[in-house]
C-alpha cells in the first residue's frame, strides 16, 4: 500500500530534499503513515508533533484535498494511493 | 540585502531622494536617513541600512519560537514551521519619529512609512488609505453611545482595506525584484492586487475558486490579471496558490509576501489615533477572518504607545463574527486558548475562514485588552448594513453588517459606557455584496406616469378626503 506524503519546502531539508516521501506498506491510518515518515526521517518530528504527540496547531493536514480535523483526525483510514499533504497554517484573502 | 558601506556623501543621498520622494520632504528625508545609518551602525545583530533604504525593517522573526531570517520573501519557519512576521529596529524608529514627522507625510497611508516593512515608490501609491473618521451621531444615538465613530475603509481605491496591505506588500515585491503579483481570494483581494500590479506596471495572477460571482471576478479582470479559476473552494484555491508559490517564484501578497502585507494593516490604528488628536479610542470594533487585520490594528496602537506619540490606556479590542464562522467567537465564549476549526458557512463571504491562521492570537490579544470576539446571527448581518446605511448614509459589505450588528450586540446588552469612544471599522464597500440585502425591505412605490395615480398611492389619506 503505498501512500504518498508532499512535503513542503520549509520542511524538505528535512527529507534530503524530497519534495514527495512514498510511504510503503501498512499504513493504515494518517497517524500511521506519519509515524512511518518519521521513523525514516526522524528530524522532521520534531516541525510535526509537539510534546505530547499532537500535531502543531499551525500545521495543517490534508488527505485527498480534505483537512483531517474534518474527518477523523490523525486516525483518518489511508488506502493505496491516497496522497497526505502538509502545509503551514492557510490565511485569508 | 546587508550592504557592507553606506555613502554618506549627504549630496549624492540627497539627489536619490529627490528622485524618489516629495520635493518638500527631501531635506528632512535626508536627515533620517543619516540618523538610520549612524543608529543602525556598531548595533550588536542589527542590519547596515541599505543605501537610500527609509525602513527601519531589522528582519523576519518567528512568532512561535523566534528564530530570525532576513528579509526575504519568505513566510514560513524553517524551524517550526511557524509564521514569521516583520520585526523594526524599535529603539531607533521611536528616536526619530514624532507627532511632527508624521504630519508632514502625505495623506496617505505611507504617511507612516517609518512603522512600515516597505520602501515607498509611488508605482505602488493609488492614493491607498487616510480614510474619513466620520462621527456617527444618528448611530451613536440609536445605540446609545455620545461618541461613536466610523473609520471608513469602504472608499478606498479598490473599496476595500485591502488597498492599503496590498501597497505594502507590492512594495516589497518591487524592492526584492519579484516578477509578477498574484494572491488567492474570494474578492477584495482579488481587486486590490490586480490594481495595483497594473499601477505598478507588473503582471498578476489572481486564484480564485471558478463559482465565485461574475462580478467579483470581472472586478480583478477588468485590471488585466489573469484569473486563475479553479475547480475547487476557496481552501483548495489557497493550497494550490501555496503551492504555485514555490514553483514560480511570483509575489503572493498573503502568501510569501504575507509577513508584510499583514503589516499594512497596522496604519488603522495610527491613522485613528492621528485623526482623534492623537489619543487612542476606548474601544474598537474590527470584523475578524484570519484575525490579521485585528491582532495587527491592537499591535498597531501598541506601537503608538512605546513610541509615545498617544498614551494609554490602549483600546479595548472587540472582534466581530457571524454565527455561520465564528471560530474564534467560539473559543473566546469557551474560554479556551485553541481555536477548534469550523466549515464556513455564512453570507459574510469576506469572513469565511474556517481555520484562521492569526486566530490564537487573536484571543490573545482580546483577552489582554479586555474586550473580546462576538458572533451575531446569520440573519443579523444584512440588518447590521441596512440599519448603518439608514443612520448614517454609508453602505457597507457583509463584513461590516457584522461589526455593526455586534457593536449593537454589546449596547443592547449595556456593555459599553455611552461615553466611550468607540470606533467601529467600516473595512469594505456594500457594492461589492449585494446579494446580501437584496430581500431586505424597502421603501417603493409603483404607479402610472400621471400625478393623480401617483397621489393615490403617496398620499391615500389626502385623497380619500379630497372625494
Amino acid at each position: 500500500m503505498a501512500t504518498k506524503i508532499k512535503i513542503p519546502t520549509p520542511l524538505r531539508r528535512h527529507t534530503n530534499g524530497l519534495a514527495t516521501v512514498e510511504v510503503n506498506g501498512g499504513a493504515t491510518s494518517v497517524r500511521a503513515a506519519l509515524t512511518t515518515l518519521t521513523a525514516q526521517y526522524p528530524t522532521i518530528g520534531e516541525r510535526l508533533f509537539d510534546g505530547q504527540g499532537q500535531v502543531k496547531s499551525h500545521i495543517n493536514i490534508f488527505l485527498n484535498n480534505k483537512d483531517i480535523r474534518f474527518l477523523n483526525g490523525l486516525d483518518t483510514h489511508v488506502r493505496d494511493g491516497d496522497t497526505v499533504v502538509l502545509l503551514p497554517a492557510l490565511a485569508g484573502g | 540585502m546587508c550592504r557592507a558601506s553606506v555613502s554618506l556623501n549627504p549630496i549624492h543621498l540627497s539627489k536619490k531622494f529627490l528622485e524618489r520622494f516629495f520635493v518638500s520632504r527631501a531635506f528632512r528625508l535626508v536627515e533620517t536617513l543619516c540618523h538610520n545609518v549612524s543608529s543602525g551602525r556598531g548595533k550588536s545583530g542589527g542590519q547596515e541600512k541599505e543605501e537610500g533604504s527609509m525602513s527601519f525593517l531589522r528582519g523576519l522573526r518567528c512568532k512561535e519560537c523566534g528564530a530570525t531570517y532576513p528579509a526575504e520573501a519568505i513566510f514560513v519557519c524553517d524551524e517550526c514551521f511557524g509564521p514569521l512576521e516583520a520585526i523594526y529596529d524599535e529603539t531607533a524608529r521611536n528616536a526619530h519619529v514624532s507627532h511632527k514627522t508624521i504630519a508632514q507625510g502625505p495623506r496617505t497611508l505611507w504617511r507612516y512609512h517609518d512603522f512600515l516593512p516597505s520602501e515607498y515608490t509611488p508605482r505602488v501609491d493609488l492614493s491607498d488609505g487616510w480614510t474619513p473618521l466620520l462621527p456617527a451621531r444618528n448611530l451613536g444615538r440609536a445605540l446609545g453611545l455620545r461618541n461613536l465613530y466610523l473609520k471608513n475603509d469602504t472608499v478606498n481605491p479598490t473599496f476595500s482595506f485591502k488597498d492599503r496591505v496590498v501597497s505594502v506588500a507590492a512594495a516589497k515585491a518591487l524592492e526584492l525584484d519579484l516578477p509578477a503579483l498574484a494572491c488567492a481570494s474570494t474578492g477584495n483581494l482579488a481587486g486590490a492586487v490586480a490594481a495595483h500590479a497594473a499601477h505598478a506596471g507588473l503582471p498578476s495572477y489572481v486564484f480564485i475558486p471558478a463559482d465565485l460571482e461574475p462580478a467579483k471576478i470581472l472586478s480583478a479582470a477588468i485590471y488585466g490579471a489573469t484569473i486563475v479559476a479553479v475547480q475547487g473552494d476557496y481552501d483548495q484555491a489557497n493550497r494550490l496558490a501555496t503551492e504555485a508559490a514555490e514553483e514560480y517564484g511570483w509575489g503572493f501578497v498573503n502568501i510569501n509576501l504575507r509577513p508584510y502585507y499583514a503589516e499594512g494593516s497596522k496604519t488603522l490604528a495610527y491613522e485613528v489615533a492621528e485623526q482623534l488628536g492623537w489619543r487612542a479610542p476606548d474601544r474598537v470594533i474590527v470584523p475578524i477572518a484570519s484575525g490579521a487585520l485585528y491582532t495587527k490594528i491592537n499591535r498597531g496602537f501598541e506601537e503608538l504607545y512605546d513610541a509615545h506619540l498617544i498614551a494609554g490606556p490602549l483600546p479595548k479590542m472587540i472582534g466581530a463574527q457571524a454565527a455561520g464562522c465564528a471560530p474564534v467567537a467560539n473559543a473566546f465564549a469557551q474560554r479556551t486558548r485553541e481555536i477548534t476549526p469550523v466549515q464556513a458557512r455564512s453570507i459574510a463571504k469576506s469572513l469565511a475562514i474556517g481555520n484562521p491562521a492569526d486566530g490564537r492570537y487573536a484571543l490573545d490579544a482580546a483577552r489582554k485588552s479586555g474586550g473580546g470576539v462576538f458572533s451575531v446571527p446569520e440573519s443579523a448581518v444584512a440588518e447590521g448594513m441596512a440599519l448603518l446605511a439608514r443612520t448614517e448614509g454609508i453602505f457597507g459589505e457583509t463584513a461590516v453588517g457584522v461589526t455593526i450588528s455586534v457593536l449593537k450586540k454589546l449596547t443592547d446588552a449595556r456593555a459599553i459606557d455611552p461615553d466611550e469612544t468607540v470606533v467601529a471599522y467600516l473595512t469594505g464597500n456594500g457594492l461589492k455584496t449585494r446579494e446580501a440585502i437584496e430581500h431586505v425591505a424597502h421603501k417603493r412605490i409603483d404607479t402610472e406616469p400621471n400625478l393623480e395615480a401617483f397621489q393615490r398611492q403617496f398620499e391615500p389619506k389626502v385623497f380619500a378626503i379630497a372625494q
